[in-house]
């Protein structure tokens, strides 16, 4: 049998976890659609501790000594498969950001190529990507990528200031 | 004052081409964007045929991400009002310009257009119709506000709720939780009658005893969190 501290304590835990959660939700930290499950989660581990009685009968059912470890036992089952769910989600979520990049490649063309047209004006020398990497020379590829450095900065200077000010705007609520 | 119908589409391949000159030659103030929610049928390649304007997103939104996208495109380009226009010929092109008047009559912040104020039309099936004055009631309960219609995806936004919407939209079955936000904001959500058809092709995103449950449970939480947000 559980004893009533212990049913206290495992109740004030269940109260404290669901409050953590909706105010999660609530900060649009976590998406209610994955919080579900932790919801269930936490209902059947609260309907298990107020009413013991049903701990006993489901433990006694599985063939387990205590009601205690049986909670543990369901705790422990229900986290695995929110694990398991939730790497399944991962990997939908990684093959469709693989695709995504794959489509933004594909829109996007070289740039580099396009800075040296620009350069030279000249539509032969493009045509002919061999003889524009032979008159263009080193110091104007260094260039170029010193160009694509600096490019890559500003932009993340740029996320960065945008993270920022999201922050902020995070705090403000 | 630029208009536009956005109007996601989900493997519509049977009721794009209608819907969309439905929007063309009965709204002709509104311009047009369908967002092509990543099909898996041809409704990208026979918008493209027909010229339509189409944006094509490269995975799979669902249909918040999907009518998001649309606002964020409105938002902009500059657009005053916006409209929610389903891409599967439920919705009539002419009720468009009536619901832009009333918007701006009204000076209200969004127009529902409502299935059930002069109940005519298309009604749906009695079941729907239950879960639909449920969640009527919650929002009653919640806010104080009567939306008959609260799943209805006709709505016409003006620039500050299009603002809105642009940053934050919940990601699937958006219309009561994004409504709710607007009244909390102490946005003016005004309803207007309107006919709307029996869908035409293709099945609703919500049909199954699963999709249903978990319709019913997501929406009602995400209206409770949404009060205390």
């Amino acid at each position: 049998m559980i004893t009533h501290k212990f049913q206290i304590i495992l109740g004030v835990l269940i109260i404290l976890a669901f409050l953590f959660i909706v105010n999660m939700v609530r900060k649009r930290a976590l998406e209610l659609k994955y919080a579900l499950s932790w919801f269930i989660m936490l209902i059947g581990l609260g309907v298990l501790v107020c009413i013991p009685k049903t701990m006993n009968v489901l433990a006694k059912a599985m063939g387990i000594y205590s009601p205690v470890n049986m909670i543990f036992f369901v705790g422990f089952i229900l986290a695995i498969i929110i694990i398991f769910v939730l790497t399944v989600t991962l990997s939908r979520l990684s093959a469709r950001v693989r695709k995504m990049a794959q489509i933004v490649a594909m829109m996007n063309t070289y740039q580099g190529e396009d800075l040296r047209e620009e350069q030279h004006g000249s539509v032969s020398a493009v045509q002919d990507g061999r003889a524009v990497l032979e008159t263009s020379g080193v110091p104007e590829q260094q260039a170029g990528v010193e160009g694509f450095a600096k490019e890559a900065k500003q932009a993340r200077g740029a996320s960065a200031s945008a993270k920022a000010a999201g922050k902020k705007r995070n705090q403000k609520r | 004052m630029k208009k536009i119908a956005i109007i996601p589409a989900y493997n519509e391949k049977d009721s794009i081409v209608k819907t969309v000159n439905d929007v063309i030659q009965n709204a002709p103030s509104f311009d047009y964007v369908i967002i092509n929610d990543c099909s898996k049928d041809d409704t990208m390649d026979i918008c493209l045929y027909n010229g339509f304007h189409v944006l094509n997103l490269p995975i799979n939104l669902g249909i918040g991400g999907a009518v998001q996208t649309g606002y964020l495109y409105a938002y902009r380009h500059g657009y005053d009002i916006a409209v929610q226009f389903d891409g599967d010929g439920q919705h009539d092109a002419k009720y468009l310009e009536q619901m832009a008047e009333v918007l701006v009559r009204e000076n209200a912040d969004m127009v529902i257009g409502s299935r059930f104020i002069e109940k005519e039309g298309f009604q749906s099936s009695k079941l729907r119709r239950a879960g639909i004055s449920y969640f009527t009631w919650l929002i009653r309960l919640l806010t104080g506000v009567v939306i008959t219609d609260p799943t209805s995806g006709m709505r016409l936004c003006n620039r500050r709720t299009i603002e809105m919407f642009a940053n934050e939209y919940p990601r699937d079955y958006p219309e009561p939780e994004s409504t709710v936000r607007l009244i909390r904001h102490k946005r003016k959500v005004i309803e207007m009658p309107v006919k709307m058809k029996a869908r035409e092709e293709g099945v609703s995103s919500i049909s199954s005893l699963k999709n249903t449950v978990y319709y019913m449970i997501k929406v009602t939480i995400a209206i409770l969190i949404e009060r205390i947000r």
